[in-house]
């Protein structure tokens, strides 16, 4: 539980830092934040073979990235457009393609791609990871890739990140039928848990990965959670109810990690890694700002840095 | 050879010698693609030939993994119209992976443009210009000038993500393999350039696709009823407006394309002759919805008299 607390704060000190620097006007652009949801990439990265397999994000990314590289320097320089960056600043918090992790900004888009991916992983050893949000769902091309990728049976495990809400939109509002019955509907595998609980979470996630790899078909993995920040930098929540917000709170895994510790121990924790955040970010902001000049060299170095 | 086996050709090559995967709907046999432009394929070559569910979005997408994965991929949508269900992902996705990420797609999506045929508004359109300015994709028309499988498989090999605009009436004619002057630019041709043999031209029809054919046709008009010498430029990559404009010899060009006239590849290509100091005009269909009835669509779409009218009031200017 220590090392899991030690990821998940990380995290969450991450996405604190880069509240407050947007609200000093340091950081430009937009950040989606994923303070509540990060045990989730945090559990599905133990069980990546980062060497075989192929990781798609979400916009929501900063989780995903820092669980799957567990640099958060790299991540700071990205978003600052510095040339430290996983992609040479070019791409900002929400473009991000490192090693075998790639992700975008279109909501919905990598989980269709990561169909696609998946089907060429169909002559190789390893699976496709593809996590994708409640909202994203909804486009009609994660729909169509769904039917797609069951019915060429490809290796591909679905992570739905379900916080509820697409924007400020309440998901349950505006669809009708379940995620289960959809997906469901095209005979692929599904199972359902929450953040809330993590030993279940683990346990549901290591039997997703396992059917996947051994039977190397879809499987679709719905994790019920919860924001406990905006949906991006400029959003104070205000389609939430009080009481939604402070149940939330209360259920917040990082509570119930911390309850497995010692205080002796959260306190070395969190303060080594308050350090190693302010650090980062310090080092970061002196780093070379990518230019336009650079665009050339950053393609090139790009491509050859590539492994996908 | 004709302009479909050429593509055919060429996509068999493709499987062998790179492992390539076509998809789209209803692209295996006995049907073979609704041009029958795949027939033959999917019994040659087991597994390399998919026929998909109906989802332009959703095979686009696929494709575009697929390519992202290290696979050729070449992707058909039936009807160019369709298009814009691709929209997004060649946009956002495909053409940021290479431009934004560095990352290498070997992916062509071939889609037939074009009309004269009645098969009305949503069967007919030449919509590759709504493609056209987007960083990391390439727009790539097919001629018949040009051998149309060696063009695919260049825009292939590139590695950068490409719509590769076929024309239904172009798929039974005949590929015209003339003494032609030829442009090579970068690892993808661009320009053929055809002029009457003995004769220096004074007018360029700058044109690219379907309407290749006609334009040619025009230029022997203008030289025997008028004489006018005229040479035509065949265009293949249409945002490549620099060596489209470098090709061009003389001092009046007329740009003319299938899509309709406004916010054209037209004004864009006249626009940087203009800037060229050259006289550049650029005419295309009218802006209307292209009706089915047969009179109707000929008034609607460019026709040769049209193109021979516009130069005459040029001629003099």
């Amino acid at each position: 539980m220590t090392r899991l607390y030690e990821q998940c704060y990380m995290i969450r000190a991450f996405e604190k830092r880069v509240e407050e620097e947007f609200e000093k006007g340091v950081m430009r652009g937009t950040t989606h934040g994923c303070i509540g949801q990060e045990i989730i990439p945090v559990l599905t990265m133990n069980y990546v073979e980062k060497d075989k397999d192929v990781v798609t994000g979400t916009h929501r990314c900063h989780g995903q990235i820092l669980a799957y590289t567990g640099d958060p320097f790299r991540l700071v320089s990205e978003m600052m457009g510095k040339k430290s960056g996983f992609n040479y600043g070019m791409g900002g918090s929400q473009h991000i393609k490192y090693e075998n992790y790639i992700t975008n900004g279109v909501t919905g888009g990598m989980a269709a791609v990561g169909a696609g991916i998946a089907f060429s992983m169909k002559k190789k050893e390893g699976i496709v990871i593809s996590f994708l949000g409640d909202g994203g769902f909804q486009e009609g091309y994660v729909q169509e890739t769904l039917n797609m990728a069951q019915t060429f049976q490809v290796p591909i495990l679905y992570i739905m990140e379900n916080n509820k809400y697409a924007m400020s939109t309440c998901t349950e509002n505006v669809s009708s039928g379940t995620v289960q019955s959809r997906v469901t509907a095209i005979g692929m595998q599904y199972n359902c848990t929450s953040s809330e609980n993590i030993e279940e979470l683990d346990e549901k996630i290591n039997k997703a990965f396992c059917f996947v790899r051994t039977e190397r078909k879809p499987f679709f993995l719905e994790v019920q959670t919860f924001r406990l920040c905006g949906h991006s930098k400029s959003d104070e929540r205000e389609y939430m109810t009080e009481d939604e917000k402070q149940k939330n709170a209360e259920n917040d895994p990082l509570l119930k990690l911390k309850r497995t510790l010692s205080l002796e121990k959260i306190r070395q924790i969190e303060g080594e890694i308050d350090l190693l955040i302010d650090d980062v970010f310090r080092r970061a902001d002196k780093e070379q700002e990518m230019k336009f000049e650079d665009y050339q060299e950053v393609k090139k170095n790009a491509d050859s840095i590539t492994k996908l | 050879m004709k302009y479909i086996y050429s593509l055919r050709q060429a996509m068999a090559e493709l499987v062998i010698e790179k492992q390539a995967y076509i998809l789209g709907e209803d692209v295996s046999d006995p049907y073979g693609g609704a041009f029958k432009v795949t027939k033959g394929l999917s019994a040659k070559y087991p597994g390399h030939v998919i026929s998909t569910p109906m989802c332009e979005q959703g095979i686009t997408a696929f494709s575009i993994g697929m390519a992202l994965a290290g696979e050729y991929v070449i992707e058909e949508i039936m009807f160019g119209d369709f298009i814009t269900l691709a929209a997004d992902q060649l946009i956002n996705h495909a053409a940021k992976f290479y431009d934004l990420y560095g990352q290498k797609l070997h992916i062509a999506v071939r889609t037939p443009s074009g009309g004269y045929r009645g098969y009305g508004a949503t069967h007919s359109q030449s919509l590759e210009k709504m493609f056209l300015g987007i960083p990391g994709l390439e727009v790539v028309a097919a001629n018949i000038f040009y051998d149309p499988g060696r063009l695919l498989k260049s825009v292939l090999k590139s590695g950068k993500p490409a719509l590769f605009i076929e024309n239904k009436l172009d798929y039974s004619k005949e590929i015209i393999t003339e003494d032609f002057d030829i442009y090579q630019y970068e690892e993808i041709h661009n320009c053929v350039r055809i002029s009457i043999k003995g004769e220096t031209p004074w007018w360029s029809i700058v044109v690219y696709g379907g309407i290749s054919g006609l334009a040619v046709d025009v230029s022997k008009t203008l030289l025997f009823d008028e004489e006018i010498v005229a040479e035509v430029i065949v265009v293949s990559r249409l945002n490549d407006v620099t060596s489209t404009v470098s090709a061009v010899r003389t001092n009046k060009v007329l740009v003319i394309e299938e899509g309709t006239k406004q916010f054209g590849w037209g004004s864009q290509v006249a626009q940087a002759l203009a800037e060229e100091g050259k006289k550049a005009w650029h005419t295309g269909t009218r802006d209307y919805c292209i009706p089915s009835s047969k009179r109707a669509e000929e008034a609607v779409l460019i026709q040769k008299e049209d193109i021979i009218e516009y130069i005459l009031k040029k001629e003099d200017l």
